[in-house]
């Protein structure tokens, strides 16, 4: 074959400037430890790496939120036990003074310690966090949750507003509980109804705070007002009717009279009707009354504020020690409201701090398998790099030398 | 004796321009495209005397050059598939490490911008997270109008590269001429020799063209060549050379075009879409193929961020109590979109057109070509040239038509038959992308419309969250969402465990009477009473008679970041395709695309032009100088020489001899 001679030197050049550009793009991997520098350097991949990068991006700002999230609801957690804290000793103290055999001002120290610890309720209540927003206020987070009228009764200030935060693309957890849903929105009473007695009373007659047996019977009826009055019936025997503000006579049962044919009062003894059942004791008398009424919101401020009245209710007579008892129980059925949703709360907290865990631990496995995929793709096997860069070395060498030779080589040299 | 000294003298000149020619190729050892030359000898017409033929001596035939035709027209077709392959792909190439990295790419302002998102929706009365947000906007709107201006510079340096393109052609082909001009004048006198060396030259610019674009050559009988570019366009014949001119195109006057202008007129030809291969069609191809539908797909990105960005920031309330403002560019107002209807170069009217964006969710990255014709206008889609509407042209105007592909055509003034327009929905649109809010007070974290259970209620029933669709006082019907109050705030009452009224709370009449409502299922509250106000109220739980739910304007809710969290979602949301593509996956899919196509450009170019250096290698091989051979040449030659002159040494001293015997 012929040979020209500047195509020979071409050739020779050639082959060196080929061997140098693969070389140089080893040694930019080699630095950059990378093996897809651009896109067009595996399509396929590159198209894989941006998604995993995103993915990865994404992921890390789930679990930003999630730590965000944790320390929302710790906080949380830990202001729901110091309240829970402060209820127990409520409750502890109502007890007590309930034993009724306390002197008056024993039972005024009672009534100041506890008035403290609604104090100190309300300021759990009123807690900011460190960015100066109130936690209890719902959306409202500018605004002081809890505060006092000019008439001593409490207000809430703030909205039902629960924030959210994303853990993943369709997981969100909430952060924070209203003031309405921690310390307002709590049915008084046994959380059905609450009973009460006629402020005449003369008896010396308790009725309990009651409950519902038939719960479907008992949501069926229209909510009212139902009373129960010591009558004298045909027997001549001390006897109750019930009669309710909507269904009218209720005991005894139409066509029988309400007075004559009431049923005998029996001390202990259950009342039942339309669901509910209360039980009547002590000694009431003809003329004395009782009602229940439905149960109705009542924060748990207003509940112990309460407490603290019946606390101070004097205790002269049988009748005031009646209305003392039925004060301090009806409180303290209040007061059990309260606290179990503060613990139902507790509890939500509680799950939404296990949800957060997993879900970080999730966003954190589904992570570690995206960048241990992105590695596979985009990063360089250093090992075959190496030995790439040594064999391009070699032979770059090899193209140089022999072309240094061969230029030697010329017929001129030897005229 | 004469002869003796003839055939001598003939022999010496023979030598002499053998070696001239040899040293020719020597000095020509170097130059491009030259073909080696070979002096061609022939015997001189025999003398008859009487018993025979007697040699006369050596001349010269012929000094040839030596090379195939064949081997030349295949360097040019590789040329020019090299050269095409070579400009797309340095031009990829840019844009290939320019879309991806993390610099410069889109990707990393996204991210950034969706993370400051998340930190407002963490804390969204905190003022520091609103600003951060509002920084990350603004660098997302700078890097979106950065990769614009990127897209712009690419397409002015292309439109300037065809245009010296375009003059060199016309300068190659003006040379291509005076060559043939000065061949035919040395030809033209009857059976002469071929001037080699013009030849060559003339070659040299024809393979220089084929490196600018495909050319094809015919050899004309009185030895001028024939030059045609892309299908059969005439470029040289004989002595006449036309030119090729790069100017806008009638019809997209942002790209350059290539006119054809025959020498001495002012007539151009269009032949834009007929040149193929070399350095322009390389440049024509990217344009296609990458720099117009990036910069489309980018346009398309942008306007589908603010777009959407924009409708859900309207639902949301800021820490003013007010509605959401603009939060970035409203692709729809100003003069937006007037600029993507583009009339022919020179268009006096009477048409006038606009487009507005109406379905992000369908919009495409193609542009769209709008003609009249018989009183009906036709909507073509470019990119697969699938007509996607056709109508007639309305009576009255101002009128707007759905084209579908989420556009909308506003016609101000009807064109004339045979008018046609070019759509560029996204065109140029990411360099209009940018953050309009500029108050932290201005973003919208809350929602609009709040929820209150009254305490009074007795029974289970709880609101488990509104959904705002719509705060637009100019919808049908119109949302009851105002800036700053519902009209009317709602409430609702429940006459018994399965019915409710909703309940004007202005005025107390009763807006819908004993709906019927579901318990202990999720009951949306507003379309079950048959309203519409804009939002719905999702109702579960067991409420009993009388319970009431007040529905209200959120005034003072600066601690909601229920929108936020709704605009921080849209980063995983299919907002774009049809809803199969994430703004993050739909540039990611650029990116690949620009990636593929780099790639396949890459390997196209290896290909190509390792044909071309065979060709040019076998070229070498033929007409190449070598050195080696051309010293033995000089050898050969020199001792030829040397003969010649001995023989006439021999005939001088035969003179000498026959002079001695006389004297």
């Amino acid at each position: 074959m012929r040979i020209s001679t500047p195509g020979f030197y071409q050739a020779g050049l050639r082959a060196i400037l080929d061997q140098q550009s693969g070389l140089a793009k080893t040694q930019l991997q080699l630095a950059t430890q990378k093996r897809v520098l651009k896109p067009s350097d595996d399509p396929v991949a590159s198209t894989s790496i941006t998604a995993l990068k995103k993915d990865i991006a994404v992921i890390e700002r789930y679990n930003q939120n999630g730590q965000k999230a944790k320390g929302y609801n710790e906080q949380s957690d830990g202001l729901l036990s110091s309240a829970t804290t402060v209820l127990q000793r409520v409750r502890e103290l109502a007890v007590r003074v309930g034993n009724g055999t306390y002197t008056n001002a024993e039972r005024e120290a009672i009534a100041l310690e506890t008035e403290q610890r609604l104090s100190e309720l309300l300021g759990i209540a009123n807690t900011q966090n460190a960015e100066g927003e109130y936690l209890y206020s719902g959306f409202k987070t500018d605004v002081l949750p809890f505060t006092q009228d000019a008439a001593g009764n409490y207000i809430y200030n703030g909205d039902n507003g629960q924030r959210q935060l994303d853990l993943s693309t369709n997981v969100s957890v909430a952060i924070n509980d209203s003031g309405f849903a921690v310390f307002q929105n709590i049915k008084n009473g046994n959380g059905s109804f609450t009973t009460a007695a006629n402020a005449a009373n003369a008896g010396s007659g308790v009725l309990s705070p009651g409950s519902v047996t038939n719960a479907p019977v008992f949501n069926a009826a229209t909510p009212q007002t139902y009373t129960i009055t010591m009558v004298t019936n045909a027997a001549g025997e001390l006897a109750y009717n019930v009669f309710g503000s909507v269904d009218g006579q209720i005991i005894p049962a139409l066509p029988a009279d309400a007075v004559l044919n009431a049923p005998t009062y029996v001390e202990n003894g259950a009342i039942s009707f339309n669901g509910a059942q209360v039980v009547l004791t002590g000694a009431p008398l003809v003329g004395d009354s009782f009602t229940l009424q439905p149960s109705t919101s009542q924060d748990i401020f207003t509940t112990i504020q309460r407490m603290v009245s019946a606390m101070r209710l004097p205790q002269d007579n049988d009748a005031d020690r009646a209305q003392f008892r039925m004060g301090i129980d009806q409180a303290l059925e209040s007061l059990d409201r309260g606290m179990e949703n503060i613990d139902n709360i507790s509890a939500q907290v509680g799950a939404r701090l296990n949800t957060i865990e997993t879900e970080i631990a999730a966003n954190s496995g589904f992570s570690l398998s995206a960048q241990t995929t992105l590695s596979a793709l985009e990063d360089l096997d250093v090992a075959e790099a190496i030995t790439r860069f040594n064999r391009q070395q070699v032979a770059l060498e090899a193209a140089q030398q022999s072309f240094a030779r061969i230029q030697n080589l010329s017929l001129f040299r030897f005229l | 004796m004469t002869d003796i000294f003839s055939i001598g003298v003939s022999g010496l000149s023979a030598a002499q321009r053998a070696i001239s020619t040899t040293a020719h190729n020597i000095s020509n050892v170097n130059t491009t495209d030259y073909s080696r030359q070979r002096a061609e000898f022939e015997t001189r017409l025999p003398q008859f005397s009487g018993n025979g033929f007697f040699g006369n001596g050596v001349q010269l035939s012929a000094v040839n050059r030596i090379f195939n035709q064949t081997v030349i027209n295949e360097i040019r077709a590789n040329a020019s598939a090299t050269m095409q392959q070579k400009t797309y792909l340095d031009a990829a190439q840019r844009l290939d490490s320019l879309t991806a990295d993390s610099d410069t790419g889109l990707n990393v302002s996204l991210q950034a911008f969706f993370s400051a998102l998340h930190g407002v929706a963490d804390n969204p009365s905190s003022i520091p997270a609103r600003q951060v947000l509002l920084s990350q906007a603004a660098l997302l709107a700078n890097r979106f109008q950065t990769l614009d201006r990127y897209f712009t510079e690419q397409r002015n340096t292309l439109n300037n590269t065809l245009d010296s393109s375009a003059k060199e052609i016309s300068s190659l082909a003006a040379g291509i001429a005076e060559l043939n001009n000065s061949i035919l004048s040395v030809t033209s006198s009857g059976n002469s020799p071929q001037p080699n060396d013009l030849l060559d030259q003339r070659d040299r610019l024809v393979n220089r063209l084929s490196e600018l674009t495909q050319v094809s050559t015919i050899d004309q009988a009185d030895g001028t060549l024939s030059v045609f570019i892309g299908t059969g366009q005439t470029l040289v014949v004989g002595s006449q050379a036309n030119s090729l001119v790069a100017a806008p195109l009638a019809n997209d006057s942002r790209n350059f075009g290539l006119y054809l202008r025959a020498s001495g007129s002012t007539v151009q030809i269009d032949v834009t879409p007929q040149l193929q291969g070399g350095e322009i069609g390389g440049l024509l191809t990217f344009r296609q193929d990458i720099l117009s539908f990036g910069s489309n797909q980018l346009g398309k990105i942008a306007i589908g961020v603010a777009e959407s960005f924009n409708d859900q920031h309207a639902l949301g309330m800021d820490l003013n109590n007010e509605l959401g403002g603009l939060f970035f560019t409203d692709f729809n107002t100003g003069t937006l979109p007037a600029s993507r209807v583009i009339s022919p170069v020179g268009y006096a009217g009477p048409g006038n057109f606009a487009v507005n964006i109406t379905g992000v969710n369908q919009m495409t990255a193609s542009d769209y070509r709008l003609s009249l014709a018989g009183g009906t206008y036709t909507v073509t889609r470019l990119s697969d040239n699938q007509v996607i509407n056709s109508f007639a042209a309305p009576g009255a105007v101002p009128a707007t038509v759905t084209l579908g592909d989420g556009l909308e055509l506003v016609i101000s003034a009807n064109a004339s038959n045979g008018d046609s327009f070019l759509i560029a929905p996204t065109r140029d649109m990411a360099s209009q992308f940018r953050r309009v809010i500029d108050d932290v007070n201005k973003i919208a974290a809350a929602s609009p419309v709040a929820f209150e259970s009254v305490l009074a209620n007795t029974g289970s029933g709880i609101i488990k969250g509104v959904s705002v669709t719509n705060t637009s006082a100019t919808t049908v019907p119109p949302s009851e969402i105002l800036n700053g109050s519902l009209n009317p705030p709602y409430r609702i009452e429940f006459t018994s465990t399965t019915t409710f009224n909703v309940v004007n709370a202005n005025t107390n009449v009763v807006v819908a009477a004993a709906v019927a409502f579901t318990p202990n299922q999720d009951n949306n509250l507003m379309a079950l009473a048959g309203l519409n106000p804009g939002y719905e109220v999702t109702l579960a739980g067991a409420p009993r008679a009388g319970d009431t739910f007040n529905i209200r304007y959120n005034t003072g809710g600066i601690g909601d970041n229920r929108n936020m969290q709704e605009l921080a979602g849209l980063q995983t949301t299919n907002i774009f395709n049809g809803g199969s593509a994430t703004i993050s996956g739909l540039y990611g899919s650029f990116i690949a695309e620009v990636g593929t196509r780099t790639n396949a450009a890459e390997i196209n170019y290896n290909a190509a032009n390792a044909l071309w250096e065979q060709s040019k290698a076998r070229r070498e091989e033929i007409s190449g100088v070598n050195l080696d051979e051309e010293a033995a040449n000089l050898i050969k030659f020199q001792q030829a020489y040397e003969a010649s002159a001995q023989v006439i040494a021999v005939a001088n001293e035969l003179f000498d001899t026959l002079f001695q015997s006389v004297r």
